[in-house]
């Protein structure tokens, strides 16, 4: 089938553990055979173009265009497609507070957005699947309503649920 | 310095752009560099679906680059400050596409404000970029009629020259690269059927469709061609495609206007090979000089057909073509060396 992986890419000259699972995971997948394109988008980590961001991402509908997508990580996770898996390695509103340098309180304006927007994103997913047991309870803790579970690098356990998951989800959540 | 490359893909889709850019990547690493690609999709049927990925790259933000190159459209849109063109395409069914009729793009209301809202997006973005290049003398054209935009020409040095060494002379002329009806591969056969007996053509890459593949196939059948017309369809390795141009007698190209020399065309030239084309096959007309470094016809199978015909006939005349082709495409010093040097001026 085909497979697409949808990730960002944000500073030039920085690894980032989504490298190595991207790497990992796209050599696992052809030697599966199944056909692999990777869509790599820019994404700036600041608060303030945060929502416009959000925004351009979930206005990339790809449903016709892969069997499968796989995201890797939030931002990459508000892409639409009808048969979307997602790789979470941390939180991503979490993260985002980190990574600007200040608290983001879960009743600012734009961490409020950003969270639904993870909710909306969330419920469109076939499957969630955390890297980390932290990624996991955190999003266990924040959305107790999705199901996720514990991926490990264990990505046979996910090339067979991404052969398994036959129907598509009816209709995708509005942007 | 720190360079991003903006791309288009159309997800599980790869032909020359793809190329163009992952070589360009390379090259501008190999000059030291750091740089990455992105590849934004782009997904253009149906039309409706347009306005909404242009406002997605609009509303994109790159970190921390001291230069952008973008390539096409709707991934040039991305803003940033420092931003270079070098411009394989804009989206041509909203401009000469939408003359000839080609487009995707409906003739309605609706239609019309997308047409009208891709122009002024191209027009904002050439307005604030630092420098816009062409990769043909054809691009160059549309931006200047459709846009009244100058650009300066740049054109797609060709990819691996050194594997282009010229071969034996074979027995057959090879049309290598995408199968679609723009890339016009079923002209070649209906114009098979017309030629002398010893003739022969292969056509070699990946079709974009199942039907564009299955409509070759339904030719070669009904012209009875099976035994002189050889369809290699399908993803092949590079180095497949390095046997095929460098064992061939000649190549074969005729593309509906487009934009660059043909990856297939310079290949070709780098391996001493003359080409056949067709008069409204855009950019590589600067590369194929009639009864010189190939053959130029009308894009009609009987044209075609003499032209095949006459390669066969004359075959030493046909070398000698094509030892030509490669002393005018060398003398061009198109290069990725002096290519990445002018974009990050």
């Amino acid at each position: 089938m085909n497979v697409l992986i949808v990730r960002t890419v944000a500073k030039i000259g920085v690894a980032s553990c989504v490298d190595s699972v991207h790497k990992a995971l796209a050599e696992q997948l052809k030697q599966a055979g199944h056909q692999v394109d990777t869509a790599l988008l820019p994404f700036v980590h600041d608060s303030r173009n945060l929502v416009e961001q959000i925004l351009a991402f979930r206005l990339l509908n790809l449903s016709d265009y892969a069997d499968r997508m796989i995201g890797l990580d939030f931002p990459a996770g508000f892409v639409k497609h009808p048969c979307k898996f997602l790789i979470v390695s941390s939180e991503f509103e979490k993260r985002l507070s980190i990574e600007i340098g200040r608290s983001v309180s879960s009743l600012h304006p734009v961490a409020a957005r950003v969270r639904h927007a993870e909710r909306v994103a969330l419920k469109e997913c076939k499957s969630v699947l955390c890297e980390q047991a932290d990624a996991y309870e955190g999003l266990a803790q924040s959305y107790p309503a999705i199901q996720s579970s514990l991926l490990r690098l264990d990505y046979e356990r996910l090339i067979a649920m991404l052969a398994e998951s036959t129907e598509k989800n009816v209709e995708l959540l509005p942007a | 310095m720190k360079i991003f490359v903006l791309n288009n893909m159309v997800p599980f889709m790869h032909g020359g752009a793809e190329n163009l850019a992952n070589y360009l990547v390379s090259h501008i690493s190999q000059l030291g560099h750091q740089v990455r690609l992105l590849r934004i999709p782009f997904c253009y049927e149906p039309a409706a679906r347009i306005s909404g990925e242009m406002l997605a790259c609009r509303m994109m933000e790159i970190e921390e680059a001291d230069l952008v190159i973008g390539l096409k459209f709707p991934a040039y849109l991305v803003p940033h400050p420092n931003k270079v063109l070098w411009l394989v395409h804009q989206y041509r069914q909203a401009y000469d596409m939408w003359d000839s009729g080609h487009t995707n793009i409906p003739d309605t209301l609706q239609g019309h404000a997308l047409r009208s809202s891709i122009f002024e997006a191209d027009r904002e973005c050439f307005e604030n970029v630092n420098d816009i290049f062409a990769i043909s003398p054809v691009t160059q054209d549309r931006l200047k009629r459709y846009n009244g935009v100058d650009s300066k020409l740049l054109r797609t040095p060709l990819n691996g020259p050194e594997d282009f060494e010229p071969g034996d002379y074979g027995d057959y002329i090879f049309c290598g690269g995408r199968i679609n009806a723009i890339k016009r591969q079923h002209l070649l056969i209906e114009a098979m059927r017309y030629t002398r007996s010893d003739t022969k053509l292969v056509i070699a890459g990946p079709a974009d469709s199942p039907a564009d593949a299955e409509r070759l196939h339904r030719l070669v059948e009904r012209f009875n061609l099976q035994s002189r017309v050889t369809l290699e369809i399908g993803f092949l390795p590079r180095q497949r495609i390095v046997e095929l141009t460098t064992n061939s007698l000649a190549a074969a190209y005729l593309p509906i206007d487009e934009e660059s020399l043909g990856y297939v065309s310079m290949e070709a030239n780098q391996a001493a090979r003359a080409v056949l084309t067709v008069d409204d096959s855009g950019g590589i007309l600067d590369l194929v000089s009639d009864d010189h470094t190939g053959w130029v016809r009308r894009p009609e199978p009987k044209e075609i057909a003499d032209a095949i015909d006459r390669a066969f006939a004359n075959k030493n005349r046909t070398i000698d073509m094509g030892r030509h082709a490669r002393q005018e495409w060398i003398k061009k010093e198109i290069t990725w060396e002096r290519t990445v040097e002018r974009l990050v001026a």
